[in-house]
């Protein structure tokens, strides 16, 4: 998931100036990142229509404001991807129902590396469930930090991107995230 | 909510394939969605004659309600008046006592009665 290419920033920003005066140009922005944003929220919500529906909110909304959008080193995915988060939380709060998220055995290995615990065969599966359970009672807007950083492969940069923070700080929260994770799984 | 749950199955992916996410990318109906949201209605207000008959009723409406209000600020004043001339007439209404009468006699300055024998 890589929105920081120079060439692709210079495309991005002469179609951007031309979607601000033509709406009608916002058409290849639209297809470029289509399915980058798609993903993002469907790992978020796990349902495929609901994604659908949510995805064409974020470009409408995208579409409605790009005058505000102001290249100031932010990349346009990012933006992007910055709507995208807002409307799926406000799904969840007007939603009353709980969406399973299916994701892989890899994010959470990988996790599970970065706080230094591993076990044998039999006894990792028993830590990967109970690592879930303290993933699904931890805050939503902590979920969303590891969900960016190990279930959408997201490096510090991106996530920085997307908080409007530094990569420093980015990486900062996401490791003190991690401890307080750790100490909630023992 | 969300909840969490591991894929453990390596031939079922967790993400949809190209073709199920291109099913949904669809740029021509959020164009339409856009204009609609945004292009201001072809026909004016009041040429719509539904709408320019409830703009009618409402600054109809809107007139009675004035109207009405006005009305009662006019009693109120007049009640207010009345009230007021009621209380004048009673103060001054010659009860006899000695010291109303008091108030009520003119007070002349001796340099004025000066001032008129002078000019006499």
């Amino acid at each position: 998931m890589k929105f920081d290419k120079p060439n692709i920033e210079i495309n991005d920003s002469e179609q951007i100036a031309k979607a601000k005066k033509n709406r009608d140009a916002f058409g290849p922005l639209y297809e470029k990142y289509f399915e980058r944003v798609f993903l993002y929220i469907f790992k978020k919500l796990g349902d495929e229509d609901t994604t659908g529906d949510v995805c064409q909110l974020v470009f409408l909304k995208a579409m409605m404001n790009i005058q505000k959008y102001e290249d100031r080193g932010v990349p346009f995915g990012a933006w992007l991807f910055r709507i995208a988060s807002n409307e799926v939380n406000m799904y969840y709060r007007k939603s009353s129902k709980t969406h399973v998220v299916e994701i892989e055995e890899s994010g959470l290995i990988n996790m599970m590396g970065e706080m230094e615990v591993s076990g044998d065969k039999a006894h990792e599966i028993e830590l990967q469930e109970k690592l879930i359970k303290v993933l699904n009672a931890i805050k939503p807007e902590h979920a969303e930090l590891i969900d960016l950083r190990f279930f959408q492969s997201m490096s510090f940069k991106e996530i920085a991107e997307i908080y409007d923070i530094s990569e420093a700080n980015a990486k900062m929260k996401t490791y003190r995230l991690l401890e307080k994770i750790k100490k909630d799984w023992f | 909510m969300r909840e969490y749950k591991v894929n453990r199955d390596p031939n079922k992916s967790t993400v949809p394939s190209k073709e199920q996410i291109d099913k949904h990318k669809d740029f021509a109906t959020l164009s339409h969605k856009y204009e609609k949201l945004t292009k201001r209605p072809k026909k004016p207000l009041y040429k719509d004659p539904k709408l320019f008959i409830a703009l009618v009723v409402i600054v109809i409406v809107a007139y009675l309600i004035t109207e009405v209000i006005d009305k009662d600020n006019d009693k109120q004043k007049d009640k207010q008046e009345q009230k007021d001339e009621q209380s004048n007439a009673e103060t001054s209404g010659g009860t006899g006592c000695a010291m109303c009468k008091e108030k009520e006699r003119p007070k002349y300055d001796p340099d004025d009665i000066e001032k008129k024998s002078r000019f006499d």
